[in-house]
């Protein structure tokens, strides 16, 4: 996996660049907008992460210049302009997600990791039935089936539940559940997706689920398929 | 010194001013009045003049005569004597004799006159106009008039020394009063400049364009003082919510720098993460609050149901109260507004989140919409309701200390994104417990 970080602030620049070697993707930096435009003209990359403010050639007019070139590579912006409006700007420039700075670098990984998967993840968005384990998600009926017994889900923990089977082996974020499940730009800022996920998992426990939902520490959740 | 010269400058324009008016006034008194009259009286003098020198041109002498017979003189305070040649022979008419020195017309001369009648010397105006071997004096007495005159001209002089008085003291009075207010707004502006902005100008209720100024002035600065007031309370609030934690981190910190072991315990640092966490936390809140209330955020508005908002946001809490045995109870209609969903949707979290957590164990919270509006209540502990108002202000988590984390901008957001969206909030009393009323619309 390639990923190129366009940022200005070295510090941030040699961090990003330090865990996503160590996660295990080839990266590729720039420091300001222009060798970041250029960079991505040339080389073909996976992911692109690219700050919003950045000197020479603006963000946003990078994503511009890079979309109407055809250039489909999935990129996060990264930003410290937090508002909704900012992000629905982002978004419409032909970003893929967004991420508003200081952000915790577990739930960068997170979506980096979602976004660089993406063109599988889609393919599985379209299937009818997830199955993992004992266990089988039926998308069209939106029922849930342990073995052979069917289990009563509310709208919310079925969408929970689906989100994180679609990204089985990823690490999803709180706030990317809440997104996901509830399609609100928001961060409930509490442990309410905790209490929810605690309930889910109960209730996967009771019908004896052997697909467990895993926490990771600092970051959310994670479906493990092995 | 500014204020002395415009009152002394708006009293002579206003003296001025009026002088000039009551002048013209007298002018045009005088015109029609006393003027008219002398105007008559000099037409009927020429037209005699003229006649009688056409007369003299088409009679004869003797003829001429008989038009000095008392039944012919001519009315009009006009006195007329024919002297037929040199000498006083043969004289004819009001005078005995014609005197030497009179102007000859239309030259008008003055003279006086020896009245037998009345042992008297009366000053006449006329002229002698020269027929036949003599001349006929043509004369009238403007005494009468010319006193008028003076009497006319004298009590106009009084007149308008009496404007020139009256008016500069009303002059005086009014630019007094003018000047008056203009520099006590001056002053104000002054006080508010040295940075007293709780100044006020004083108002008069008598509802003049002053007295309006002065309400939109002071409606002004309360507004300005208020913004004031709420930066003051928010950099307080910044010194206490944000030093207070960034300095608990910095003595954390410190002190694993200086512990002996070299490797450092995880727990402990997730500890600060959290604590770091909860420090960016707040500080995204303090600077979404600030966008709100001015307006940045929420721009692009779209139709939301109310409604589906509620049952989402309610999905979301169920399980917290679950985990405090309270019950939520939801009676909704479906409402369309127009709206940022996501803002709606994290005022009525805020909202529910806040009877939650302080209502306390096994409470019933109420959830009603209609087209009217929403309310929120529940049969909890409540508060206070001197505190009522205080709920909605900037981080007053009505306790000073603020001790409990994370709380504090959560009904302040609440309330600018209700504003932001044209609506109104009211937190009363539920007697026991607390009611949130939004009134849509």
């Amino acid at each position: 996996m390639k990923v190129l970080i366009v940022e200005d602030d070295r510090t941030t620049r040699e961090f990003l660049q330090q865990a996503l070697t160590e996660q295990g993707y080839t990266v590729e930096t720039a420091g300001d907008g222009q060798d970041g435009l250029f960079m991505a003209l040339e080389l073909s990359f996976d992911l692109i992460v690219l700050d919003r403010m950045l000197p020479k050639l603006d963000g946003l007019t990078v994503l511009t210049t890079l979309r109407s070139g055809g250039n489909e590579t999935p990129v996060l912006i990264l930003s410290a302009l937090d508002s909704v409006d900012e992000r629905v700007k982002g978004l419409k420039h032909g970003g893929d997600d967004y991420l508003v700075k200081p952000f915790a670098l577990a739930e960068l990984l997170a979506r980096i990791e979602i976004l660089a998967r993406r063109p599988a993840g889609l393919s599985k968005a379209q299937t009818t039935e997830i199955k993992l384990k004992n266990l089988t998600l039926d998308m069209l009926g939106h029922k849930l089936m342990i073995g052979d017994e069917y289990v009563e889900l509310q709208p919310k923990e079925f969408k929970l539940l689906r989100y994180l089977l679609e990204h089985q082996d990823q690490v999803v974020s709180r706030t990317m559940l809440f997104e996901a499940v509830w399609d609100y730009q928001f961060d409930p800022q509490t442990n309410v997706i905790d209490v929810h996920v605690a309930r889910l998992r109960k209730k996967l426990n009771e019908v004896n689920s052997l697909v467990e939902i895993g926490t990771v520490r600092g970051v959310g959740y994670r479906v493990i398929s092995e | 010194m500014l204020k002395k010269s415009s009152v002394w400058r708006l009293t002579l324009i206003y003296t001025l001013l009026t002088t000039v008016l009551v002048t013209f006034v007298l002018l045009a008194l005088y015109y029609f009045s006393v003027g008219q009259v002398i105007r008559a009286q000099e037409t009927s003098f020429h037209e005699v003049v003229a006649q009688h020198r056409l007369l003299s041109k088409q009679l004869t002498q003797s003829e001429y005569k008989l038009q000095f017979s008392p039944e012919f003189q001519l009315s009009g305070g006009l006195s007329l004597t024919f002297q037929p040649e040199k000498g006083l022979t043969d004289v004819v008419g009001r005078l005995s004799s014609v005197p030497e020195h009179v102007s000859l017309c239309p030259n008008v001369s003055r003279f006086p006159v020896y009245q037998a009648r009345y042992d008297d010397i009366e000053i006449l105006s006329g002229c002698a106009l020269p027929v036949y071997e003599g001349k006929v004096l043509v004369a009238q007495n403007r005494q009468q008039l010319e006193r008028w005159l003076a009497l006319f001209w004298k009590t106009s002089l009084i007149a308008i020394l009496v404007t020139i008085v009256i008016g500069s003291l009303c002059g005086l009075w009014f630019s007094r009063k003018v000047v008056t207010k203009v520099s006590s707004v001056n002053r104000i502006a002054r006080k508010v400049e040295s940075g007293d902005l709780s100044a006020r100008i004083p108002i008069d209720d008598s509802g003049d364009e002053f007295d309006q100024m002065a309400v939109h002035i002071n409606r002004m600065l309360s507004q300005l003082e208020d913004s004031f007031e709420t930066v003051r309370g928010t950099t307080d609030a910044i010194a206490h919510d944000l030093r207070t934690p960034l300095g608990r981190l910095r003595l954390q910190l410190e002190y694993l720098v200086c512990q002996k072991e070299e490797t450092v315990k995880t727990d402990v640092l997730v500890g600060l993460l959290e604590e770091l966490d909860r420090i960016i936390s707040t500080f995204k809140s303090m600077l979404e609050l600030t966008k709100l209330e001015h307006g940045l955020l929420g721009s692009e508005k779209d139709r939301v149901s109310l409604d589906e908002l509620i049952n989402d946001a309610v999905e979301l809490i169920q399980p917290l109260a679950e985990e405090q045995n309270q019950n939520i109870l939801v009676d909704l209609q479906p409402v369309q507004i127009r709206g940022d969903s996501s803002l709606l949707f994290r005022a009525i979290y805020n909202l529910l989140d806040n009877s939650v957590k302080y209502s306390g164990e096994g409470t019933e919270i109420k959830i009603k919409l209609s087209s009217k509006d929403l309310v929120i209540s529940d049969n909890g502990v409540g508060i206070p309701e001197e505190d009522v108002a205080k709920a909605f202000q900037r981080l007053s988590r009505l306790d000073a200390s603020r001790s409990q984390p994370g709380y504090g901008l959560g009904l302040p957001i609440v309330k600018a994104i209700i504003n932001l969206h044209g609506m109104k909030i009211k937190m009363t009393s539920n007697n026991p417990g607390l009611r949130v009323r939004l009134s849509l619309s």
